[in-house]
């Protein structure tokens, strides 16, 4: 059996300070809330296209 | 003889081909017209071989279910012309050889239906517009065959028909259009015929459908679910437009209308007048032209002093497949002014995939975050390159469109710049969709060149509660920094500050930021992408 690949695998460890995921964290969360702002714009924008659309004759 | 074989050399040849086949009299000026400036966009001379009994599946369903119950009489059969590019010598035609049936391939350009009926004559049509003379824009096709005199041709065309205004109205045609591109494409659907759709509108109609008064957007949408699709409305009233005039340059709805374009998702958009009682228009939206507006006019976004511009911006000249007019037709989205001047984009349906949950505003949305987040913005990446020049003449670009992870992988894997990157795509776990956000400047833009990607998993579904939005980031790619999520995370081993084995839950946004604190052998721009759409036409 000829084998082209092997897994490749890193053991080494990363550092993860507690400032550092305190930081993550925060930005992470932030995200949340400003995402979170956009997209229940775009839900009540779909409720709305919905209705709009049955008004909308074509011909 | 059931055909005949006639060669156009110039324009005025046009008129006597109508008389000869006993068609001039019964072409309204608009259709005769359409027939002109189709074969105009052929170029002459060209070819045509006139099949008079031709059986035409789409017509003879109308034929059968409609047409037939009248008290005057109707033929059954249909008249097909089929063109091709230049001077054929009629042995040519009946040369079977293989060397021949490429040469003739090469020089089809395709086919149009006449129907017996005075109204919509102009039935099926397919068209490739690679060889018409038309301006250079991408669009999206697919492949047909069809058999002309012993020969079996292939071509690239979008379906066409115009409407006979008693089976099928713009409604219906945009439904069937759009059904018989994805019939033909894909296994998943099936193409269509008008007695189809008369028997699903019946299912949703108080009252009886034919002859067609036309169909509410709602129902445009309802008969795409019906046939396999998931289809979604954007109606521009829900983003504060209800005239023409409301639109601002580079709007919001405008933008979502573009990523699906650039996505090559063909779908069904909904033109009405400003004035209330008029009735709109429906058509279907294929593609985008080349032009691009200026820098100049384009509004950018300020990011920690960065400008960035939204590469929907640049462009607001999209190819329809409209019933009133000829096929590839070239619209302004700010002033579509074939149907008065105060017509615009009312509402748009797109028959989106199944498995496709997330939807352009909601991908926008999480991309438009993800840029500004935290030290992990692209303006931290950008600073190490101090030979990119940002400002007002270079901002920098975004350019958001859906695919599907084969074409993604298969493109990627193959426009690398070494044997890493392309392992690395190949072995990508990613969703059947992904939406991709290339980042790019407007120069390297120009030159088909991008700095980076972020690629969101299309699967995952957007409620209106909080959630774990960072979830649906599969990769970001910023110049040769990769971070890829492999799964959605758990607990994983890390040092602490004092070099001690700590156990941290992590999600797969953290893989993908641990990621891109690492360099590799990526090369720092890679190939826009564009396996979405196709490329046709001159500058």
């Amino acid at each position: 059996m000829i084998k082209y690949t092997e897994e490749k695998t890193n053991n080494k460890l990363k550092v993860m300070t507690k400032d550092k995921r305190a930081k993550r964290a925060s930005a992470l969360k932030q995200f949340h809330k400003e995402v979170g702002k956009n997209t229940r714009v775009n839900a009540k924008r779909a409720v709305q296209s919905l209705e709009y659309a049955k008004h909308t004759r074509v011909k | 003889m059931n055909y005949s074989i006639v060669v156009l050399e110039k324009n005025d040849d046009i008129n006597d081909f109508c008389e000869y086949i006993k068609e001039y009299n019964y072409l309204e000026n608009g259709l005769f017209d359409r027939l002109k400036s189709v074969f105009e966009s052929t170029g002459f001379p060209c070819t045509i071989v006139c099949e008079f009994e031709y059986v035409d599946k789409f017509y003879r369903d109308s034929y059968y279910h409609y047409f037939a119950g009248k008290h005057f009489y109707y033929e059954r059969n249909c008249k097909r012309l089929s063109i091709f590019k230049g001077k054929i010598e009629e042995g040519l035609l009946f040369d079977y050889s293989d060397k021949n049936e490429v040469y003739l391939n090469s020089c089809f350009i395709g086919t149009i239906v006449l129907k017996p009926i005075n109204i919509g004559k102009i039935g099926r049509c397919l068209l490739d517009p690679c060889k018409l003379n038309i301006k250079k824009s991408y669009l999206r096709l697919t492949s047909f065959d069809m058999v002309v005199i012993g020969h079996i041709f292939k071509i690239n065309a979008f379906p066409y028909s115009s409407q006979d205004s008693e089976t099928i109205t713009c409604a219906e045609t945009t439904v069937w259009s759009i059904l018989e591109y994805y019939g033909n494409r894909y296994s998943e659907y099936k193409s269509v015929l008008p007695s189809d759709i008369y028997n699903e509108i019946s299912r949703i109609s108080n009252e009886r459908v034919w002859p067609s008064k036309g169909l509410e957007y709602e129902k445009v949408s309802d008969l795409l679910k019906t046939f396999g699709f998931s289809p979604r409305l954007y109606a521009a009233e829900s983003y504060g437009v209800s005239s023409k005039f409301d639109f601002t340059n580079c709007s919001e709805y405008h933008r979502i209308f573009h990523y699906y374009v650039e996505s090559g998702i063909p779908f069904a958009v909904g033109i009405i007048a400003s004035d209330p009682e008029d009735v709109g228009h429906s058509m279907v939206c294929i593609g985008h032209s080349s032009k691009k507006k200026d820098l100049g006019d384009i509004n950018s976004l300020d990011i920690d002093g960065v400008p960035y511009v939204d590469s929907a911006d640049y462009y607001t000249d999209y190819i329809m497949i409209d019933d009133n007019r000829v096929p590839y037709v070239i619209d302004d989205f700010y002033d579509i002014s074939e149907y008065g001047n105060d017509t615009y984009v009312d509402v748009f349906a797109v028959p989106l995939y199944k498995r496709i949950m997330m939807e352009a505003s909601d991908a926008r949305a999480i991309i438009s975050q993800l840029l500004q987040y935290d030290d992990y913005n692209f303006n931290y990446f950008l600073r190490n390159y101090p030979d990119i020049i940002t400002g007002k003449n270079n901002p920098v670009v975004v350019r958001l469109f859906l695919t599907s992870s084969r074409k993604y992988k298969h493109f990627r894997a193959k426009n690398s710049g070494s044997r890493d990157e392309s392992e690395f795509y190949a072995n990508c776990l990613l969703p059947k969709f992904l939406w991709v956000a290339e980042i790019s400047t407007h120069e390297e833009f120009e030159n088909n060149r991008v700095l980076g990607e972020i690629v969101l998993d299309a699967t995952f579904s957007i409620s209106c509660e909080d959630q774990d939005y960072e979830n649906s980031v599969i990769l970001i790619r910023y110049f040769s920094h990769v971070g890829y999520a492999k799964d959605k995370g758990g607990l994983r081993k890390y040092l602490d500050e004092n070099g001690e084995e700590v156990e941290y839950y992590i999600n797969g946004f953290d893989m993908i930021l641990d990621g891109l604190e690492e360099d590799n052998q990526f090369s720092e721009s890679f190939q826009l992408y564009v396996n979405n759409l196709q490329a046709v036409g001159e500058n």
